[in-house]
């Protein structure tokens, strides 16, 4: 996905007065991921077609229509548009932004070709050129572009390798999606949603919304009426998903928005890794992107769900750059089911993102890994909640944050324990690192519970290095450098250790924060 | 008074009653200034964040009856201190202090975000607004008492502590029913020192919210603690501010909320100043039917480098159906500090009460002594005399719900 090529950056001349104790790499890595440095930033030049902008009944039939849907699917849409229409901006997270006009959005766009292609010359030079371009090798964009006979051959090329299928979503629609035989034999059902909805109407509709219900929030509920595509994963009882499965979604168009819908159910006893890349190109104006992310899991289920958010954060100024407004919830629904969330967040301009956990089943888990990098002006409100409802459930909280610039940064969480919720336990960890005196760094927990036998902890700390740390590693013959780098990689260790092996590569390369030798 | 209760969003019948007591009294701009700050909120509930566990509008929907006399005493009355009764006209001071003015006409500082504070410095009868200088350290602590039974209290003292200046207070928060908004506030001058010690117990009929801002100059200190033991509502509101470097605060309290009971812990910390050290340590019991509430923020602006401010939670949930609801807050603009907070909510440990039972002593005292001795770390700072005068009661309030 992504490269982000840090070693050969030139160095910025305007000096940040760096604290003593802060490596001079993961400042640099900070720098890094300002605007001018951001390599997704590209747009790609392909004839499209778009609805006509604004929000209304007609727009929300169109959209359905695009799609073929069923009857059904497009009632839904207008009871959940009904609905927004009541509903009012949330305004209570740590972010300041200009009101947003919902009537000066394109709902909809898509390349103007048809989506799956026959050979790989049939396929416009520009998606070509975009996918290398985020370092996407040449052999898998053509399986992404679903050029026939690719899958086996870059199958082949990459045996080495594990596997990875790919849903590609480009603006409103999925491009492609890979590996489709190979899952089916597994009895996996992976596909984009409008496909689904066509093909599994009675599994979509069996579980969409049962998660995150229609009017949870203005963004999902916006979403519910207008959401374009995005990934539905099926996986049988029992079966373990041969591969991990991944999505890659790229907001390409000006003035669209991104509505896209991920709706992932893990049967009994059933596994999946998921892993979820964003990236936009850079303009001027904001980008809206307001996602709604559904997991099940049933008894004995568990779902790996990972993520590299690196939409483009906008200028140093603070022009552009998406608002990233998504609302990402799993049901451990079964008993003994886990749910366990991994997220590098190191782009958008504005951050509005919780991926929660409802522990349901008795002895579900429940688990969030999360590092977040911001930069130049960008604001991020993140965290989690979970919510135990189960008995003997369990949830771990780990959140990094590296403030840099004129960010801010904030951790909002919640742990509640409900009633019956026996013997839950949770574990809370937020640390913030700061680095330069002009950004922010905040933590906002907030701690429920009714019962007398949980046991919920939970810690945070803002600091920049520990100086006796520093001092223990150079006594031990590290030079400074090293010595930094050992306790930055310290740091953020916790989360990247979550991470699949591909992306842990990627956030790496995101975040270069000197962690050679710890990973994997 | 028609255009004041337009003030309101959607009066209910606490809000009306409280603007026709307003409308009853001598107007004056500082009044005036208050009340409109109480009604841009109203009597904030859940939808206001700094009242998201603490639903006030809803436990004040009229303004309740008057309290009885109760045979309720404030633990500090065996204190060696010089008792001052706050609304008994214009109180005798010992030496090293004096009454500045018998009507405190300064306007109460951030009173948008301190609504119930606002409303009770607003609503202050004559006698019931002071503000004291403290030239001296006096030679006994002094020993502040506010109404106890008055259907309605609102009552604000100010003391001023002059520059070097030792001075120790005990405050005995009581009722016995009714509506009350106490405000406090210490002006606490370069090199001075504060101790603050708190006793809080009331009826479950009372509401009762109590403010207290701190100002902290150069080389200020502040040294809180207290117990609580909850109310209807009860809020016990503490707001710190390092003005000036190398100022340093620690604020404390421990709590026991039983059956019907409410207590809120509220505190927010601002470091403007570098320099300055900030220690919390908060700890409680809940059993069935209680509710504690902490809240706690740190707020660390750019200027504030090498700020170092800990803050820490723990709760006991003794049974089932007790309910702790926490948010430690951090807020940070600065990047050389260390600041951390942990909350932790639990059980008792099963270890040491297997121990202590296997040295034959019975389960349920077992279970007062490590609660105890759990919420007593919190009162440890406390001059000896007056920490056991508080451990007492901690003590006798556990054996007999235990």
């Amino acid at each position: 996905m992504c490269d982000h090529d840090v070693s050969t950056h030139e160095k910025d001349e305007t000096e940040v007065k760096v604290k003593e104790g802060i490596d001079q790499g993961t400042v640099d890595a900070a720098r890094a991921l300002e605007s001018k440095n951001y390599s997704a930033g590209f747009s790609t030049e392909i004839e499209q077609e778009f609805a006509p902008k604004g929000l209304n009944e007609d727009i929300v039939r169109f959209i359905s229509e695009k799609k073929e849907e069923p009857e059904w699917m497009l009632e839904w849409r207008l009871k959940a548009f009904e609905r927004w229409k009541q509903m009012k901006e949330p305004d209570w997270a740590k972010v300041n932004y200009p009101k947003i006009d919902y009537q000066d959005i394109y709902y909809w766009a898509a390349p103007k070709k048809g989506a799956k292609y026959e050979s790989i010359d049939d396929v416009p030079e520009e998606i070509l050129e975009t996918y290398k371009k985020l370092g996407i090798p040449l052999r898998e964009a053509e399986v992404l572009l679903g050029v026939e006979g690719a899958a086996e051959s870059a199958a082949e090329a990459r045996t080495d390798k594990p596997k990875v299928a790919v849903d590609a979503v480009f603006d409103s629609v999925s491009v492609a999606t890979t590996f489709q035989k190979e899952l089916k034999e597994a009895g996996v059902i992976f596909m984009s949603i409008s496909e689904a909805v066509k093909e599994y109407p009675e599994l979509v509709k069996k579980y969409l919304g049962t998660v995150v219900p229609q009017s949870d929030n203005f963004f999902a509920t916006l979403n519910c009426a207008v959401f374009s595509d995005g990934t539905f994963v099926y996986v049988p009882k029992g079966v373990r998903c041969p591969m991990e499965l991944s999505t890659y979604f790229r907001m390409n168009a000006q003035g669209t928005g991104q509505f896209e819908r991920t709706l992932i159910v893990v049967d009994e006893g059933a596994y999946v890794s998921y892993l979820e890349g964003c990236t936009a190109p850079m303009r001027d104006e904001n980008q809206l992107h307001a996602a709604v992310v559904e997991l099940v899991a049933m008894d004995d289920a568990e779902i790996k769900y990972s993520t590299v958010q690196n939409w483009w954060p906008g200028d140093e100024n603070g022009k552009g750059g998406v608002y990233n407004f998504v609302t990402k919830r799993g049901d451990c629904r079964g008993a003994r089911s886990k749910i366990s969330w991994t997220q590098v967040e190191t782009g958008s301009a504005v951050t509005w993102k919780y991926p929660s956990c409802i522990l349901r089943g008795d002895d579900s888990v429940g688990e969030f890994y999360s590092i977040a990098v911001t930069n130049g002006r960008q604001q991020a409100d993140t965290g989690t909640k979970m919510l135990h409802l189960g008995k003997r459930t369990k949830s771990r909280i780990i959140s990094k944050g590296i403030s840099a610039g004129k960010s801010d940064q904030t951790y909002r969480g919640l742990v509640s324990v409900h009633k019956k919720a026996e013997r839950a336990r949770n574990f809370t960890q937020c640390d913030s690192l700061l680095i330069g005196d002009t950004c922010g760094a905040h933590t906002v927990p907030y701690i429920e519970t009714r019962r007398a036998d949980a046991q919920l902890e939970h810690e945070a700390t803002t600091t920049k290095l520990s100086e006796d740390q520093l001092f223990y590693a150079r006594q031990r013959g590290l030079d400074e450098e090293a010595a930094v780098a050992l306790l930055v990689n310290g740091f953020v260790r916790d989360v990247i250790q979550q991470l699949p092996m591909e992306f842990a590569v990627e956030a790496q390369s995101l975040l270069q924060v000197s962690l050679e030798g710890s990973v994997g | 008074m028609a255009a004041l209760k337009d003030l309101f969003p959607n009066p209910n019948a606490a809000e009306l009653e409280l603007a026709g007591l307003y409308a009853g009294l001598k107007a004056n701009p500082q009044r005036e200034r208050n009340f409109e700050a109480f009604a841009q909120t109203g009597l904030p509930h859940t939808r206001v964040e700094a009242w998201k566990y603490s639903d006030l509008r809803n436990a004040v929907q009229s303004l309740p009856e008057a309290g009885v006399e109760t045979e309720m005493t404030s633990a500090f009355v065996s204190a060696d201190a010089t008792v001052i009764e706050i609304g008994s006209g214009v109180p005798k001071l010992p030496k090293g202090m004096r009454v500045a003015s018998e009507e405190n006409l300064t306007a109460l500082g951030g009173a948008e975000d301190l609504p119930v504070a606002a409303l009770g410095a607003a609503l202050t009868r004559a006698g019931q607004s002071l503000l004291i200088e403290v030239t001296q350290s006096p030679e006994k602590p002094v020993h502040l008492v506010f109404d106890t039974v008055s259907a309605n209290a609102f009552q604000r003292v100010s003391f001023v502590v002059r520059k070097g200046v030792q001075f120790s207070v005990l405050e005995s928060h009581i009722r016995s029913g009714g509506f009350s908004s106490i405000v406090l506030e210490y002006s606490v001058e370069a090199g001075a020192a504060l101790e603050r010690f708190i006793y809080q117990k009331a009826v479950t009929s009372a509401v009762q919210v109590t403010t207290c801002i701190i100002h902290l100059a150069d080389d200020a200190s502040l040294s809180q603690a207290g117990i609580g033991f909850g109310a209807k509502l009860a809020r016990m509101e503490t707001q710190v501010y390092h003005h000036g470097e190398n100022a340093k605060a620690s604020i404390n309290g421990a709590y026991l909320v039983g059956d019907g009971y409410h207590l809120d812990q509220t505190s927010l910390v601002r470091h403007a100043q570098p320099h300055c050290e900030t220690e919390q340590l908060v700890k409680g019991a809940v059993m069935d039917g209680g509710r504690a509430v902490f809240q706690g923020k740190f707020f660390v602006a750019k200027k504030a480098q090498k700020t170092a401010a800990q803050m820490a939670h723990n709760a006991l949930i003794l049974e089932n159906g007790g309910e702790v609801n926490a948010k430690p807050e951090l807020e940070i603009y600065a990047d050389d500090v260390e600041c951390a907070h942990g909350n932790t909510v639990g059980a008792l440990d099963e270890t040491a009460l297997f121990y202590m039972r296997q040295r034959g002593i019975p389960e349920t005292q077992a279970r007062a002594l490590l609660t105890r001795a759990f919420i007593g770390e919190a009162l440890d700072d406390m001059p000896e005399a007056l920490g056991e005068i508080l451990m007492e009661e901690a003590g006798a309030w556990l054996t007999e719900r235990l």
